[in-house]
C-alpha cells in the first residue's frame, strides 16, 4: 500500500511544480511595466521579426494581443494553482524562475551625494572603490531591492530606503546639510558602440533630497 | 505490468546513499553561506528588521517562525538566522540530517517570504532541495551520524532514489522554466543574440564594468546561444538521461537506441555546459548563492548503481524479466 500512496505524493508534488514553474506573466501585469522603454523596444523588435515572416502587426497591436492574452493566462493560472497555494508557501515548493528574461536596456545607476559647504560631494558610485555603505547597497541579498527601486512602481520602497540611508548619513557625515539620491538611466551600448568610442547620453530621474539636520529616525 | 505498476518501482527502487549525501553537505554550505553573509556584514538588520527597530521597511505582517520569534525585531531575526547556521552546520558534518534539512527548509521560506524585494530564485532553489531532503535519510553515509553508527565515515546504506531523481528533475524544471521565459529578441537564436552581452552591462548585477569585452562580443553571442539552447533543452536532456539510466539496471536489456545514447553519455554533456556556465555566472555576476545552489544540484546527475527494494521486488517478480 505504502509504495503506492508514496507514488500517489510524487505525482502530486510532481503536478504541483510544474504548474507553478509554466511561463507565465505573474508580477508583469502593470501597464506602467508595459510602457518601459526596454519592453517597449521588446514590443518594436517583435513587431519586426514578425512582420519579417508575413505577419503584419504593429507593436501597438502586438502589445494589445498580448495584453490580452497574459491576462486570461493569468485568470486560468490563478484558479489552477489555488490549490497548491499552502504547498507553494509553507514547503519547499514554490517555483519563481523568471530569471534574466529579457536585458534590461535601460538600466539605472545610483548616485548618492552629500551636501558640505554648499558643494555636493559622491559618496557613492556603482563599480568605484570604497564607497560609502557598498557593504549594503551591493551585499548579494541587497541587490535586487537596488534594482527595483529605480522602477516607478517601487518609489513608495526607495523612499523608504532613502530615508533609512538619510538616517545613517546624519551619522557618518556630521558636517554635511542634506543627502541627494538619484539614478542616471542609460541606453546600454551595443559593442560597436563601445568599439567606436560613442557617447552615451541618459538622464537623471527620480532624484530624491533630505535635510539631514531632520532625518535622525524620522520620516521628512 | 500496467503502467502505474512501472511507475510504482521506478520510484521505489533503492541506491547508495553517496549523492544525497554530496548533495545535504554541497546544500549545507549554501544554507551557511546565505545565512552568514548578511549576517557578518551587518545588512540584515537594514533588510529584515522593522523600521521601528533600525530597518528599512515597515512589516505589517511577518512570516509564522518570525511571528512566533516576536516579530520583525532584531532578536527573533538574528534567532532565525542562527537557527539557519546551526541547520546548515548539521548538514554539512552529517548530523540530524533531517531534522537540519527542515529547520534549514523553515529558515529559507522565511527569508523569501519576509522581504521579497531581497529575495531572489536562489532562496527558492535552496528550499526546493531541502525540503526534498527531509524524505531521505540522507546523513547515512559521508556523516557524523554514520560514524556514530557504523564506527565508519562511509556506509553501503542504501537509500530511496526518488530523491535524487526528484532533486534531478527540480533542476531540469528551473532550467526549462527559465529557458522557455526568456522570450526577448535578444535572446532567441534567430536575433542578434546579444541578451548576455547586455547582461554583463546591467550596473546592478554585475561585479564590474564588463565593457573591455566589446572585442570579443562573439563569445558572449556564443554564450547567449549555449545559455538558451541548453535551458530550453533541457526537458529532452532529462529524457535522455532517464533513458540512459534504464541500461544500468541489471535486468534490464536496452535497445539499440538507448545504447546510442548511453555512448553520447548525456549527463557528461549537461554537467560539461551547465558548470561552467555556473562558473561564469559565478565570476561575473553577483547574483547571491544561485550558482552555489544550482550545483549543489549537479550531485544527482551521479547515479550510483541502484538495487532493487527486496520488498517491491517480492511485490513483482515478473518485472524482473520484463525489459
Amino acid at each position: 500500500m505504502w509504495p503506492h500512496l508514496r507514488t500517489g505524493l510524487i505525482v502530486l508534488h510532481l503536478i504541483a511544480i510544474i504548474l507553478k514553474a509554466l511561463p507565465a506573466p505573474e508580477g508583469a501585469m502593470s501597464k506602467r511595466d508595459w510602457a518601459h522603454p526596454t519592453v517597449q523596444a521588446e514590443f518594436r523588435q517583435w513587431s519586426r521579426n514578425l512582420q519579417s515572416i508575413g505577419i503584419d502587426t504593429s507593436p501597438t497591436e502586438l502589445e494589445h494581443s498580448l495584453w490580452d492574452i497574459a491576462q486570461s493566462v493569468t485568470t486560468v493560472r490563478n484558479s489552477t494553482l489555488k490549490p497548491f497555494r499552502l504547498y507553494y508557501r509553507y514547503v519547499g515548493g514554490d517555483q519563481n524562475w523568471r530569471l534574466f528574461v529579457a536585458p534590461h536596456m535601460f538600466p539605472s545607476k545610483l548616485e548618492i551625494d552629500v551636501q558640505i559647504d554648499d558643494e555636493w560631494t559622491p559618496v557613492y558610485r556603482v563599480h568605484q572603490p570604497d564607497q560609502w555603505m557598498e557593504m549594503l547597497i551591493e551585499n548579494g541579498r541587497f541587490r535586487p531591492a537596488i534594482f527595483r527601486y529605480s522602477w516607478s512602481r517601487y518609489k513608495r520602497q526607495y523612499n523608504r530606503f532613502a530615508v533609512y540611508m538619510s538616517t545613517q548619513a546624519s551619522k557618518d557625515f556630521p558636517t554635511a546639510t542634506q543627502i541627494r539620491f538619484r539614478w542616471w538611466r542609460y541606453p546600454l551600448p551595443s559593442h560597436t558602440e563601445i568599439l567606436n568610442d560613442q557617447d552615451i547620453m541618459g538622464s537623471y530621474h527620480t532624484p530624491l533630497t533630505y535635510p539631514l539636520s531632520t532625518t535622525n529616525g524620522e520620516t521628512p | 505490468m500496467t503502467i502505474w505498476r512501472r511507475w510504482v518501482r521506478f520510484w521505489s527502487e533503492k541506491e547508495s546513499g553517496f549523492s544525497i549525501a554530496m548533495v545535504r553537505v554541497s546544500i549545507g554550505l549554501t544554507l551557511l553561506y546565505t545565512c552568514l553573509s548578511p549576517y557578518l556584514s551587518g545588512v540584515w538588520q537594514a533588510i529584515w528588521v522593522d523600521e521601528v527597530h533600525g530597518g528599512i521597511r515597515h512589516y505589517k505582517k511577518v512570516p509564522w517562525l518570525l511571528d512566533i520569534l516576536g516579530g520583525a525585531t532584531p532578536s527573533a531575526v538574528e534567532t532565525m538566522l542562527w537557527m539557519g547556521i546551526v541547520a546548515s552546520i548539521g548538514l554539512i558534518v552529517g548530523f540530524a540530517g533531517r531534522l537540519s534539512a527542515l529547520v534549514g527548509m523553515i529558515v529559507m521560506n522565511t527569508i523569501s517570504w519576509h522581504n521579497p524585494l531581497a529575495t531572489g530564485g536562489h532562496d527558492d532553489l535552496i528550499a526546493n532541495a531541502l525540503w526534498l531532503l527531509v524524505f531521505v535519510q540522507n546523513d547515512c553515509t559521508l556523516s557524523v551520524s554514520c560514524k556514530v553508527r557504523t564506527g565508519r565515515w562511509q556506509s553501503n546504506t542504501q537509500v530511496y532514489s526518488i530523491v535524487r531523481r526528484l532533486l534531478l528533475t527540480q533542476l531540469i524544471i528551473m532550467y526549462a522554466s527559465t529557458g522557455l521565459q526568456k522570450v526577448s529578441a535578444h535572446w532567441v537564436p534567430f536575433g542578434e543574440m546579444d541578451a548576455i552581452w547586455y547582461i554583463l552591462q546591467q550596473p546592478t548585477w554585475s561585479w564590474r564594468d564588463h565593457q573591455f569585452l566589446a572585442p570579443w562580443f562573439w563569445v558572449t553571442q556564443l554564450g547567449t546561444l549555449g545559455t538558451w539552447m541548453f535551458e530550453v533543452w533541457a526537458p529532452m536532456m532529462w529524457i535522455l538521461m532517464l533513458w540512459e539510466s534504464r541500461t544500468d539496471t541489471p535486468w534490464y536489456a536496452p535497445t539499440w537506441g538507448q545504447r546510442f545514447v548511453m555512448r553520447c553519455k548525456p549527463r557528461t554533456i549537461f554537467a560539461c555546459i551547465g558548470i561552467p556556465m555556473h562558473l561564469g555566472i559565478l565570476f561575473t555576476m553577483d547574483v547571491g548563492p544561485f550558482s552555489y545552489a544550482a550545483l549543489s544540484y549537479y550531485w544527482t546527475l551521479y547515479a550510483p548503481i541502484r538495487i532493487m527494494e527486496s520488498a517491491e521486488t517480492q511485490y513483482d517478480q515478473s518485472a524482473l524479466s520484463t525489459p
